[in-house]
Protein backbone atom coordinates (compact mmCIF):
# COMPACT_ATOMS: atom_id res chain seq x y z
CA UNK A 1 0.00 0.00 0.00
CA UNK A 2 1.54 3.31 -1.15
CA UNK A 3 1.77 6.24 1.63
CA UNK A 4 -1.04 8.63 0.87
CA UNK A 5 0.28 11.66 2.59
CA UNK A 6 3.50 11.10 0.97
CA UNK A 7 1.82 10.96 -2.04
CA UNK A 8 -0.14 14.35 -1.23
CA UNK A 9 2.18 16.43 -0.33
CA UNK A 10 4.12 15.26 -3.46
CA UNK A 11 1.79 15.57 -5.71
CA UNK A 12 0.66 19.21 -4.32
CA UNK A 13 4.20 20.40 -4.46
CA UNK A 14 4.02 19.79 -8.72
CA UNK A 15 0.57 21.66 -8.84
CA UNK A 16 2.60 24.88 -6.81
CA UNK A 17 -0.11 24.04 -4.11
CA UNK A 18 1.08 25.22 -0.45
CA UNK A 19 -0.67 23.17 2.15
CA UNK A 20 -1.56 25.27 5.75
CA UNK A 21 -3.45 22.06 7.29
CA UNK A 22 -3.89 18.68 7.02
CA UNK A 23 -5.98 16.13 8.47
CA UNK A 24 -8.59 13.66 8.96
CA UNK A 25 -12.36 14.00 8.17
CA UNK A 26 -15.01 11.30 8.70
CA UNK A 27 -18.79 11.47 7.52
CA UNK A 28 -20.98 8.67 9.49
CA UNK A 29 -23.62 7.85 7.77
CA UNK A 30 -27.01 6.33 9.40
CA UNK A 31 -29.83 4.10 8.40
CA UNK A 32 -32.70 6.49 6.52
CA UNK A 33 -30.02 9.57 5.41
CA UNK A 34 -28.92 8.61 1.88
CA UNK A 35 -27.65 12.06 1.46
CA UNK A 36 -24.88 14.24 2.99
CA UNK A 37 -23.25 17.50 1.96
CA UNK A 38 -19.99 19.01 3.01
CA UNK A 39 -18.62 22.14 2.19
CA UNK A 40 -15.15 21.86 1.36
CA UNK A 41 -14.37 25.45 -0.52
CA UNK A 42 -10.69 26.52 -0.93
CA UNK A 43 -9.85 23.61 0.15
CA UNK A 44 -9.76 19.65 -0.65
CA UNK A 45 -11.33 16.10 0.71
CA UNK A 46 -9.41 13.42 -0.51
CA UNK A 47 -11.18 10.38 -0.06
CA UNK A 48 -9.25 7.31 1.60
CA UNK A 49 -11.80 4.88 1.58
CA UNK A 50 -13.18 4.04 -1.43
CA UNK A 51 -13.19 0.04 -0.73
CA UNK A 52 -15.58 0.66 1.91
CA UNK A 53 -18.65 2.40 0.30
CA UNK A 54 -21.46 0.45 -1.32
CA UNK A 55 -21.66 -0.45 -5.11
CA UNK A 56 -23.76 2.73 -6.62
CA UNK A 57 -22.27 5.34 -3.82
CA UNK A 58 -21.87 8.75 -5.69
CA UNK A 59 -20.11 11.47 -4.53
CA UNK A 60 -20.01 14.73 -6.59
CA UNK A 61 -18.15 17.53 -5.87
CA UNK A 62 -17.42 20.93 -8.21
CA UNK A 63 -14.17 19.71 -9.53
CA UNK A 64 -14.63 16.29 -9.27
CA UNK A 65 -17.45 12.92 -9.28
CA UNK A 66 -16.87 9.93 -8.72
CA UNK A 67 -19.63 6.56 -8.89
CA UNK A 68 -18.72 3.54 -6.78
CA UNK A 69 -18.83 0.39 -9.42
CA UNK A 70 -17.44 -3.00 -9.13
CA UNK A 71 -14.23 -2.33 -10.65
CA UNK A 72 -13.63 0.18 -8.41
CA UNK A 73 -13.96 -1.45 -4.89
CA UNK A 74 -10.35 -2.57 -4.71
CA UNK A 75 -8.70 0.37 -6.30
CA UNK A 76 -6.42 2.16 -3.44
CA UNK A 77 -6.41 5.46 -5.58
CA UNK A 78 -6.96 8.75 -3.39
CA UNK A 79 -9.60 10.74 -5.14
CA UNK A 80 -10.11 14.49 -4.45
CA UNK A 81 -13.19 16.51 -4.23
CA UNK A 82 -13.24 20.61 -3.74
CA UNK A 83 -16.49 23.09 -3.43
CA UNK A 84 -19.46 21.53 -2.20
CA UNK A 85 -19.33 18.08 -2.05
CA UNK A 86 -22.72 15.53 -2.05
CA UNK A 87 -22.11 12.22 -1.16
CA UNK A 88 -25.47 9.94 -2.20
CA UNK A 89 -25.46 6.54 -0.77
CA UNK A 90 -27.95 3.87 -3.16
CA UNK A 91 -31.45 4.00 -1.94
CA UNK A 92 -31.35 -0.06 -1.42
CA UNK A 93 -28.19 -0.13 0.34
CA UNK A 94 -27.84 -2.22 3.84
CA UNK A 95 -24.26 -0.86 4.50
CA UNK A 96 -24.42 2.52 6.50
CA UNK A 97 -20.21 2.85 6.23
CA UNK A 98 -17.66 5.81 7.72
CA UNK A 99 -16.62 7.95 4.92
CA UNK A 100 -13.31 8.90 5.41
CA UNK A 101 -11.25 11.66 4.10
CA UNK A 102 -7.80 13.58 4.08
CA UNK A 103 -8.77 17.17 4.17
CA UNK A 104 -5.85 19.60 3.06
CA UNK A 105 -6.57 23.82 3.20
CA UNK A 106 -4.03 25.39 1.32
CA UNK A 107 -2.44 28.12 2.13
CA UNK B 1 0.72 38.74 -32.57
CA UNK B 2 -1.69 35.53 -31.86
CA UNK B 3 -4.10 33.12 -33.63
CA UNK B 4 -7.02 31.48 -32.39
CA UNK B 5 -7.48 27.68 -32.69
CA UNK B 6 -10.19 25.96 -30.95
CA UNK B 7 -9.13 22.25 -29.18
CA UNK B 8 -12.64 20.09 -28.90
CA UNK B 9 -13.40 17.53 -26.30
CA UNK B 10 -16.13 15.10 -27.08
CA UNK B 11 -17.97 12.81 -24.37
CA UNK B 12 -20.39 10.47 -25.47
CA UNK B 13 -22.93 9.60 -22.58
CA UNK B 14 -24.52 6.19 -22.40
CA UNK B 15 -26.10 5.66 -19.07
CA UNK B 16 -28.51 7.81 -17.27
CA UNK B 17 -26.04 9.13 -14.49
CA UNK B 18 -22.92 8.38 -15.88
CA UNK B 19 -19.86 10.19 -14.59
CA UNK B 20 -17.19 10.71 -18.17
CA UNK B 21 -14.15 11.54 -17.26
CA UNK B 22 -11.57 13.17 -19.69
CA UNK B 23 -8.07 14.15 -19.90
CA UNK B 24 -6.64 15.84 -23.22
CA UNK B 25 -3.05 17.88 -23.90
CA UNK B 26 -3.51 20.79 -24.85
CA UNK B 27 -0.46 21.56 -28.33
CA UNK B 28 2.00 23.19 -26.73
CA UNK B 29 2.39 25.97 -28.79
CA UNK B 30 -0.89 27.19 -27.34
CA UNK B 31 -0.41 30.14 -24.88
CA UNK B 32 -3.67 31.09 -23.52
CA UNK B 33 -7.16 29.93 -23.13
CA UNK B 34 -9.83 32.74 -23.60
CA UNK B 35 -13.13 31.31 -24.45
CA UNK B 36 -15.00 28.32 -23.91
CA UNK B 37 -18.55 26.99 -24.65
CA UNK B 38 -19.96 23.66 -23.27
CA UNK B 39 -22.92 22.13 -25.97
CA UNK B 40 -25.03 19.56 -26.68
CA UNK B 41 -23.96 18.29 -30.04
CA UNK B 42 -26.48 15.11 -30.75
CA UNK B 43 -28.66 12.57 -29.05
CA UNK B 44 -31.28 14.40 -27.10
CA UNK B 45 -34.66 15.02 -28.76
CA UNK B 46 -37.11 17.00 -26.78
CA UNK B 47 -39.80 19.14 -27.73
CA UNK B 48 -38.89 21.28 -24.94
CA UNK B 49 -36.12 23.39 -24.14
CA UNK B 50 -34.14 21.57 -21.30
CA UNK B 51 -31.82 24.05 -19.52
CA UNK B 52 -29.75 21.12 -17.89
CA UNK B 53 -28.95 17.85 -18.92
CA UNK B 54 -25.26 17.98 -16.93
CA UNK B 55 -22.53 19.71 -16.34
CA UNK B 56 -18.82 19.70 -17.21
CA UNK B 57 -16.53 20.73 -14.31
CA UNK B 58 -12.86 21.10 -16.03
CA UNK B 59 -9.48 21.86 -14.39
CA UNK B 60 -6.26 23.66 -16.44
CA UNK B 61 -2.43 23.04 -15.98
CA UNK B 62 -2.30 19.86 -14.86
CA UNK B 63 -4.71 20.36 -11.96
CA UNK B 64 -3.38 23.53 -11.22
CA UNK B 65 -5.94 25.59 -11.97
CA UNK B 66 -9.52 24.86 -11.96
CA UNK B 67 -11.45 27.12 -14.41
CA UNK B 68 -14.89 25.68 -16.07
CA UNK B 69 -17.89 24.93 -13.80
CA UNK B 70 -20.61 24.85 -16.62
CA UNK B 71 -24.02 22.91 -17.27
CA UNK B 72 -25.10 22.00 -20.92
CA UNK B 73 -28.64 22.84 -21.76
CA UNK B 74 -30.55 21.08 -25.19
CA UNK B 75 -32.80 23.05 -27.64
CA UNK B 76 -36.12 21.95 -28.62
CA UNK B 77 -35.97 19.60 -31.32
CA UNK B 78 -38.07 22.39 -33.90
CA UNK B 79 -35.86 25.08 -32.11
CA UNK B 80 -32.10 23.94 -33.02
CA UNK B 81 -30.46 27.29 -33.09
CA UNK B 82 -27.52 27.34 -30.63
CA UNK B 83 -25.61 30.13 -29.38
CA UNK B 84 -22.22 30.53 -30.45
CA UNK B 85 -21.34 32.56 -28.23
CA UNK B 86 -18.21 31.62 -26.06
CA UNK B 87 -17.59 32.13 -22.39
CA UNK B 88 -15.36 34.03 -21.18
CA UNK B 89 -11.76 32.40 -19.73
CA UNK B 90 -8.38 33.88 -18.76
CA UNK B 91 -6.21 30.81 -18.51
CA UNK B 92 -2.39 31.39 -18.98
CA UNK B 93 -1.14 27.75 -20.52
CA UNK B 94 2.01 26.06 -19.56
CA UNK B 95 3.60 24.00 -22.29
CA UNK B 96 2.18 20.45 -22.36
CA UNK B 97 -0.04 20.04 -19.77
CA UNK B 98 -3.56 18.62 -19.16
CA UNK B 99 -6.54 19.70 -19.08
CA UNK B 100 -8.66 17.06 -16.50
CA UNK B 101 -12.09 17.05 -15.56
CA UNK B 102 -15.66 15.21 -15.83
CA UNK B 103 -19.17 15.15 -17.18
CA UNK B 104 -21.83 14.09 -14.79
CA UNK B 105 -25.38 13.41 -16.71
CA UNK B 106 -28.79 15.04 -14.75
CA UNK B 107 -31.06 13.94 -17.02
CA UNK B 108 -33.95 11.90 -15.81
CA UNK B 109 -33.56 7.73 -16.38
CA UNK B 110 -36.90 7.94 -17.65
CA UNK B 111 -36.31 10.28 -20.56
CA UNK B 112 -32.60 9.05 -20.76
CA UNK B 113 -31.43 8.66 -24.70
CA UNK B 114 -27.69 8.35 -25.41
CA UNK B 115 -26.12 11.51 -26.65
CA UNK B 116 -22.68 13.23 -27.43
CA UNK B 117 -21.52 16.29 -25.84
CA UNK B 118 -18.67 18.73 -26.12
CA UNK B 119 -17.08 21.15 -24.95
CA UNK B 120 -14.91 23.56 -26.92
CA UNK B 121 -11.72 25.63 -25.81
CA UNK B 122 -11.14 28.70 -27.86
CA UNK B 123 -7.02 29.07 -27.12
CA UNK B 124 -4.53 31.64 -28.59
CA UNK B 125 -1.04 30.56 -30.40
CA UNK B 126 2.00 33.00 -30.35
CA UNK B 127 3.04 33.75 -33.36
CA UNK B 128 6.74 34.28 -33.13
CA UNK B 129 7.88 37.33 -35.96
CA UNK B 130 11.83 37.13 -36.53
CA UNK B 131 13.72 40.14 -35.13
CA UNK B 132 14.15 41.93 -38.36
CA UNK B 133 16.13 44.60 -36.53
CA UNK B 134 19.00 42.44 -35.89
CA UNK B 135 18.80 41.02 -39.24
CA UNK B 136 18.89 44.14 -40.76
CA UNK B 137 22.08 45.19 -38.50
CA UNK B 138 24.05 41.82 -39.62
CA UNK B 139 23.35 42.61 -43.75
CA UNK B 140 24.27 45.98 -43.25
CA UNK B 141 27.66 44.54 -41.15
CA UNK B 142 28.70 41.78 -43.83
CA UNK B 143 28.00 44.73 -46.65
CA UNK B 144 30.44 47.12 -45.05
CA UNK B 145 32.90 44.60 -44.72
CA UNK B 146 32.88 43.53 -48.35
CA UNK B 147 33.09 47.15 -49.52
CA UNK B 148 35.71 47.78 -47.28
CA UNK B 149 38.20 44.70 -48.58
CA UNK B 150 37.27 46.09 -52.25
CA UNK B 151 38.19 49.60 -51.57
CA UNK B 152 40.23 49.24 -48.67
CA UNK B 153 41.77 53.11 -50.40
CA UNK B 154 38.38 54.45 -49.96
CA UNK B 155 37.82 57.24 -47.50
CA UNK B 156 34.78 59.34 -46.77
CA UNK B 157 36.27 62.29 -45.93
CA UNK B 158 36.32 64.84 -48.68
CA UNK B 159 39.50 66.83 -49.40
CA UNK B 160 38.71 70.30 -48.24
CA UNK B 161 37.79 68.17 -44.59
CA UNK B 162 41.19 67.01 -44.95
CA UNK B 163 42.59 70.32 -45.14
CA UNK B 164 41.37 71.54 -42.58
CA UNK B 165 41.26 68.70 -39.85
CA UNK B 166 45.12 68.06 -40.69
CA UNK B 167 46.78 70.07 -37.83
CA UNK B 168 44.13 68.18 -35.43
CA UNK B 169 44.92 65.15 -37.46
CA UNK B 170 47.22 63.79 -34.38
CA UNK B 171 44.57 64.60 -32.11
CA UNK B 172 41.73 62.99 -33.66
CA UNK B 173 43.72 59.88 -34.62
CA UNK B 174 41.81 57.64 -32.14
CA UNK B 175 38.31 59.02 -33.02
CA UNK B 176 38.81 58.51 -36.50
CA UNK B 177 39.86 54.99 -36.35
CA UNK B 178 36.82 54.07 -34.09
CA UNK B 179 34.67 55.67 -36.63
CA UNK B 180 36.76 53.45 -39.24
CA UNK B 181 35.52 50.23 -37.48
CA UNK B 182 31.85 51.48 -37.29
CA UNK B 183 30.02 48.95 -38.92
CA UNK B 184 27.20 51.45 -39.66
CA UNK B 185 29.34 53.99 -41.88
CA UNK B 186 28.73 52.61 -45.20
CA UNK B 187 31.81 53.74 -47.90
CA UNK B 188 30.76 54.67 -51.34
CA UNK B 189 32.98 55.14 -54.07
CA UNK B 190 32.73 57.36 -56.91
Amino acid sequence: MFDHLIHIHQQFKQRLIGIELQRFKNVVTKPGTFRYEIEAYNEYLLLTNSFALPIGTRIISDTNALEILTSQNGLEGLEEFSGLVAIELPANTQEYPNIEFIQIVKE
Amino acid sequence: MAAIRYNIIRLRVERPGQIVRFQHKIPSNLRRCTGFKAVHVRGVQTDLYIPEIGWFTASFNSLKEEAIVTPVSAQAFYNPEVSHEFQTLNVELKPSQLVVGVFVDTMKASAFMPYVVSLYLRCTESISVPNRKTETEKVRTELVKNIQSKNQDCSCIDEDYREENEQDEDDHDLEQDSEELNPDQLCSTI
